[in-house]
């Protein structure tokens, strides 16, 4: 067997072992309580008007990116001084980013899979989606982002000396998450290049997408629906929600994109932390 | 390299050895005792080494010991010797003139053409680093073209060492007829001549190849080996030896505009079984000085010139095939406080010898390591709740697992109470019973000062600025030399701030008494 994937199937086990004895299932106790908390609020309002609809999913997006996030941001900086020892004794980083990356898979597939059944106790979700029924649709964009955040969590980690570091970087990803989806404020130019590296933008790209957030018909802007003179008024038609199979594959590709990102430079940085062992 | 002092008492050095290479015979060892007699083994032969090939004379040659070395004078025998390739009498007048021994040296009794070798033909290669007691295999290679080396294979050249890997070399019979060596991407890499080698390496007769542990010398059409045998439990006297010998020249900031020194002129053998406690004034270049034992020579813009020697072979030439034989246990564990220990060691087992160890080699292995240090108690027992001295006794293993050979601790007793710290210092040199050798810098020298068999001093000279040895042997030769009674009081002796300021003194004393 290659020693990567040996290395890889090793820390794949002891990253399950210090989950446990960590106790970090919390993080999925927690999930499960964001969760709650956010469809509880946004739920009742949902798939009512095209406004509290776009806040809706911006909440749940929003609270996507947290839980991903705060699943890893943590790690990689605490173990610093042993992967430096591992390192010289012939650790390949590659595996040992990637080992996290796969085991944070199925935490962020609980989470997903918490996150959907909450949101489907409070939310009257349309049967169709984009691609193909909606409930897996919405599933697997919310994965995508659970698990998009946590990869950036494991590079601002990875970046980071140490858990204060990465604890003082967190809320400034955060924000920049939530400014640049493009729910809050209009983007243009410059702010939109860098929208376009966010999880934010292509998430709510994607559960829009899904959604048919454009669709006046099912989704009358609020002001259709307080002032009968405005009955005819019609909004801007946003692309990014584009009901399409292209705009949610687009999307979805996206966040992957910026996920490969975030590993190589978790790698590259963890290598390069590590370049006199 | 002068390594010798008059402050502790150097391991005796290894007896010279001759490899006795005869047709149909197994590889003998004889172990040379002073003057010895060689020729062929007939009825009433007075000769001390008896070969059994008709074309030895009786009294072939002799093998001398003055100077402190050995000399071969061949007898005016009808065939003669070959030296190194070289007929004796060519060099020297028949039997009138001794050539002196070196290790490595290969002395042949054949025909007067080389190139067609006699059936009965001897070689004996004379060394002074094989052990007496190992046993030597042999393997032909007439008739075969390629002759795969691994660990425990069916088919070729099969090697009891752990540290070999399964697929780790190849012996290929080129066009021309001579045989190259290829490394098959092993973990531990192939040397030959002590210089490791990338890929291929064309052979020539008498190169000595080695993987991991064992040593291989090529022959035209054989190879012989040793066996290597697993680490015993609790190594003897007689089974010491030096494992390091270390001689840093300079170790140097490698600024832009400006280059200084930090340390220069350090010289020590290190031996398998030595505790050695590293003493250091302020700014005298303990952390050079580990990073350049650790062959982390470019490491925060430092360069060290020199050697580290282990079994010959140079860690700074050769790092990547002997990283893993020095090892540093920093002063805080580097090890998951949530993991047990046994997952511990084993998941560094597998995750450096994986992919070519089968689980139950690996398995075997843990147990080994885990029998030598004594961790069987603690197997299940998660590392935050081991005291400070099974920690460090945990961080052993996990070198050991990997063989490694010297362990240097940085402070691993700091902020411990004295109870605890003379705990620690017990297990740590219990630690090196089984032949590895510990180093540590200590802050609190005083607690366990009769559990270290030598004493580093370093110590940073007024004169030039920069740390040299001040002294390195036993302990008790270091309460005489500095004038104390107790180790600590040797840091406010060397001390510039805040002591006695007398470095320069004993560095000058410690070169002049070492140059004797």
């Amino acid at each position: 067997m290659n020693k990567r994937i040996a290395q890889l199937s090793v820390y794949f086990k002891k990253n399950f072992r210090l989950f446990m004895n960590q106790k970090n299932w919390k993080f999925i106790v927690i999930a499960a309580v964001i969760s709650f908390l956010v469809c509880s609020i946004v739920g009742k309002n949902m798939y009512k008007t095209f406004e509290d609809t776009q806040s809706g999913f911006f909440a749940i997006t929003s609270a996507a990116i947290w839980v991903g996030i705060f699943n890893s941001i943590q790690r990689i900086c605490k173990e610093h001084n042993t992967i430096a020892s591992e390192y010289r004794s012939g650790l390949h980083i590659s595996s040992y980013i990637l080992s996290h990356v796969l085991f944070d898979f199925f935490v962020c597939l609980c989470q997903a899979a918490i996150l959907m059944g909450i949101c489907c106790a409070f939310i009257d979700f349309p049967s169709e989606g984009t691609l193909f029924a909606a409930i897996p649709e919405y599933f697997i964009t919310l994965l995508l982002i659970i698990w998009g955040a946590d990869i950036m969590g494991i590079m601002v980690s990875s970046v980071s000396s140490n858990p204060n570091v990465a604890m003082t970087a967190m809320p400034f990803v955060l924000i920049l998450q939530l400014v640049m989806s493009g729910v809050l404020f209009k983007l243009e130019g410059w702010s939109e290049a860098i929208a376009n590296i966010t999880y934010s933008k292509w998430g709510m790209s994607a559960l829009g997408s899904t959604a048919d957030l454009n669709n006046g018909k099912s989704l009358p802007s609020r002001i259709n629906a307080v002032d009968p003179m405005f009955a005819n008024f019609k909004r801007e038609y946003i692309e990014m929600y584009e009901s399409e199979a292209g705009t949610i594959l687009a999307a979805w590709g996206m966040i992957a994109l910026i996920s490969a990102v975030c590993i190589v430079i978790s790698i590259l940085s963890l290598k390069f932390r590590n370049r006199n062992s | 390299m002068d390594n010798k002092t008059v402050y502790y008492r150097p391991l005796p050095p290894k007896p010279a050895t001759l490899l006795l290479l005869e047709p149909n015979d197994s590889v003998r060892v004889v172990t040379l005792e002073g003057d010895m007699k060689m020729g062929r083994d007939v009825t009433g032969s007075m000769c001390d080494i008896k070969l059994r090939s008709c074309i030895a004379s009786r009294d072939h040659g002799d093998f001398i010991f003055a100077d402190g070395a050995y000399h071969y004078r061949d007898n005016n025998s009808l065939n003669g010797t070959f030296y190194n390739g070289v007929k004796l009498e060519q060099i020297n007048e028949r039997g009138s003139r001794a050539v002196r021994l070196q290790d490595g040296d290969v002395l042949r009794i054949d025909r007067r053409n080389l190139d067609e070798p006699h059936p009965d033909a001897v070689a004996a290669i004379f060394s002074t680093t094989f052990n007496a007691d190992e046993k030597w295999n042999r393997y032909s290679l007439r008739g075969q073209s390629i002759v795969p080396i691994g660990r425990n294979i069916t088919s070729g050249i099969s090697l009891t060492d752990f540290m070999a890997s399964r697929n780790h070399a190849s012996l290929v019979l080129m066009p021309g007829g001579r045989w190259k060596i290829v490394d098959n991407g092993s973990t531990n890499g192939v040397a030959v001549n002590k210089n490791a080698i990338t890929g291929e390496r064309l052979l020539d007769p008498f190169d000595v190849i080695r993987i991991a542990n064992t040593t291989l010398i090529f022959l035209e059409d054989e190879v012989i080996f040793n066996a290597v045998q697993p680490k015993p439990q609790k190594i003897t006297e007689n089974q010491r030896q030096v494992i390091m010998n270390v001689n840093i020249q300079r170790a140097t900031t490698s600024g832009i505009f400006r280059k200084r020194d930090l340390l220069r002129d350090i010289r020590l053998d290190v031996e398998s079984g030595d505790f050695i406690l590293i003493l250091g004034g302020s700014g005298a270049g303990k952390t050079t000085f580990i990073n350049a034992l650790r062959g982390r020579v470019s490491q925060s813009g430092v360069h060290a010139s020199g050697q580290v020697l282990f079994g010959g072979m140079d860690l700074y030439k050769n790092f990547k095939m002997l990283k893993n034989k020095v090892g540093l246990v920093p002063q805080f564990p580097t090890t998951r406080d949530e993991d047990t220990v046994y997952h511990t060691v084993h998941d560094m087992a597998t995750s450096m010898l994986a992919g070519d160890y089968t689980q139950q080699e690996i398995e075997m292995r843990i147990k080994d390591v885990f029998d030598r240090l004594m961790l069987n108690s603690l197997r299940d027992r998660f590392i935050k709740n081991l005291s400070g001295g099974q920690k460090k006794r945990a961080e052993v293993a996990l070198g050991s697992v990997l063989d490694q050979e010297v362990f240097i601790l940085d402070e691993p007793d700091s902020g411990m109470d004295f109870a605890t710290r003379v705990e620690l210092m017990k297990t740590l040199k219990s630690c090196t019973e089984t032949g590895e050798a510990i180093a540590v810098i200590s802050h609190a020298p005083d607690d366990a000062a009769d559990l270290y068999t030598k004493v580093i001093v370093l110590a940073k000279s007024q004169s030039d600025e920069v740390g040299h040895l001040a002294y390195y042997g036993d302990v008790a030769n270091a309460y005489s030399f500095f004038g104390v009674n107790k180790l600590s009081e040797i840091v406010m002796e060397i001390n510039y701030e805040g002591g006695k300021g007398r470095a320069d003194e004993f560095i000058r004393r410690f070169e002049m008494t070492r140059r004797g």
